[in-house]
């Protein structure tokens, strides 16, 4: 496995309140960037549940709504909080320096 | 009394009679409440807990995936979590008042606490030829994998009932090529989900797709050739020829073991927002039971996911004596063509509509209006409004409907304007 590494992702004024913002870490993978209050957080942007985009989904404060189905997790945590999602997304550390966001990652 | 005292007493021994998703919320919210006694679930089927909405979407697409996806949980989930999982197995009686069930097998096995989560059986056609093998019926795994055989490029594909599953069906059938003929009784298709306008629209969306569909009519008889069913005879005297049907005309409810254990039946099995049966021991929760309506007018059952799933979990920490209660608006979807449907509340013609965004461009909701209450919506292709929509019907909030209509309004700022309150 390899080892987490920091990697830049957006700048903060990529990421306003309520509007998740989407990055590609691979060909395969796309990780949701939120803001929640002053703070950041990621999670994986594919939905545990459907082949849903989180990042086109509605977010309230620190809860993220799948565009598909309704269902949503908790943003700081990636726990599911409502049907039909059950299973947690993955969530990855953010530290901002100046005003780049980055993220702990290390490959699938 | 000695009953009442039972269920202040810490169960120990739960036993679900069922293997859907109510079934399986139900059992990870009792261990997620930190229930430590043991948990049998006892399955007709014999596939483990899975989803059923892919069923008359994607699995129909890949035969193969029906086998290999769409489970709940993998199986080691059920072994981790210490939940007992019996596969195939019917429970032919209950006794509400030892606390019993008996398996058609006659072995006995007796509860604390029981959750009848039995959902519903397919309404079958009652005319001649309704069981023949190229009629299918859509409501588990292996139907799945006998109506994926059936939806051949080309072939000619009745759908009897244009319901939620029957609209869906016809969808998937068109997308795999086959020649799609529909047969309803009410004016449009889902028509008790929408409510006329948006089943007129939908109508719409079916015929621009290719479906041939002919509303109010039913089909009155099947003609036969050797033992398969080769044309369906219509009400207005019309005859389709086919390579196979496909019947979605609703379920009855398995209310049979309730029943027959003297609990209160009506169309389903009556529970309490807490999901309680009028058995101190017994829950019942999903497609077979029937729960107060969220707007307090009378008792309803609903079909869908997330009441089955939310009252198996209210179920659960309601049995350890926890705080439950079960209290939202009934919530769907239902993905067809390249439409992603979401619904909300109470839907139907007594209520005016306030349209926001473009029919036109299948991205809009209709906003479903009491006065200035919204107490219902339907989204199509547009989850952001049904996000806010879902919270503000939950709240039965008054809104000004023009509002709702104008683009140019934001609608989180109605969420904001409902939190300040």
């Amino acid at each position: 496995m390899m080892s987490d590494k920091w990697i830049n992702i957006c700048n903060i004024s990529d990421v306003p309140e309520d509007e998740p913002y989407c990055f590609a870490v691979s060909e395969e993978k796309n990780v949701a960037i939120y803001k929640v209050d002053e703070d950041f957080f990621c999670t994986d942007d594919l939905c545990t549940h459907g082949n849903a985009s989180l990042s086109e989904g509605f977010q309230d404060e620190g809860i993220i709504e799948c565009p598909f189905h309704g269902g949503a997790f908790d943003i700081r945590t990636g726990e599911p909080t409502s049907y039909p999602c059950i299973k947690a997304i993955s969530t990855y550390p953010v530290k901002v320096d100046g005003d780049t966001i980055m993220i702990a990652y290390g490959g699938e | 009394m000695e009953e009442v005292a039972m269920m202040t007493t810490t169960p120990e021994r739960v036993v679900i009679v069922g293997g859907g998703i109510a079934s399986d919320a139900c059992a990870a919210e009792l261990r997620q409440s930190g229930y430590e006694g043991s948990i049998q679930m006892l399955c007709g089927e014999n596939w483990r807990p899975y989803e059923r909405p892919p069923l008359s979407k994607d699995a129909l697409y890949d035969k193969g995936s029906i086998e290999e996806q769409f489970f709940l949980h993998p199986k080691s989930w059920y072994e981790d979590s210490a939940i007992e999982l019996r596969l195939g197995v019917r429970v032919a009686h209950l006794d509400a008042g030892q606390n019993t069930v008996e398996l058609s097998t006659g072995e006995k096995i007796g509860f604390d606490r029981l959750l009848l989560a039995t959902g519903g059986a397919v309404r079958k056609l009652r005319i001649d030829g309704g069981e023949a093998p190229n009629v299918h019926y859509l409501r588990t795994k292996d139907d799945a994998l006998l109506l994926s055989s059936a939806l051949q490029p080309d072939s000619n594909v009745v759908i009897i009932g244009m319901g939620v599953i029957g609209a869906e069906v016809a969808a998937s059938a068109r997308k795999l090529g086959c020649n799609v003929t529909a047969i309803e009784p009410e004016a449009g298709p889902m028509m008790r989900a929408l409510g006329s306008q948006l089943s007129g629209w939908l109508a719409g969306v079916h015929r621009d797709h290719g479906v041939q569909a002919s509303y109010g009519v039913s089909a009155t008889r099947l003609v036969m050739e050797d033992g398969l069913v080769r044309a369906v005879e219509c009400s207005d005297g019309t005859i389709v020829r086919c390579d196979a049907v496909c019947v979605g005309i609703g379920i009855i409810p398995e209310t049979g073991l309730a029943t027959e254990a003297g609990l209160t039946v009506a169309n389903g099995i009556v529970v309490d927002r807490q999901s309680r049966t009028s058995a101190p021991s017994i829950f019942s929760a999903g497609d077979v039971a029937e729960l107060p309506a969220f707007d307090g007018a009378g008792s309803v059952r609903y079909e869908t996911y997330q009441n089955a799933a939310e009252q198996g979990a209210t179920a659960a920490r309601a049995m350890l004596g926890y705080a439950a209660d079960n209290t939202g608006p009934c919530t769907f979807w239902t993905n067809q063509y390249d439409l992603n449907i979401q619904s909300v509340g109470q839907v139907s013609d007594d209520f005016s509509i306030a349209w926001r965004g473009s029919i036109d461009d299948q991205n809009f909701t209709a906003f479903f209006l009491d006065g200035r209450r919204l107490v219902g919506a339907v989204s199509v292709n547009r989850a952001k409004d049904m996000a806010v929509a879902r919270k503000l019907v939950a709240a039965k909030a008054e809104v000004n409907p023009g509002d709702l209509a104008s683009e140019a309004f934001q609608l989180r700022g109605m969420l904001k304007a409902l939190r300040k309150k």
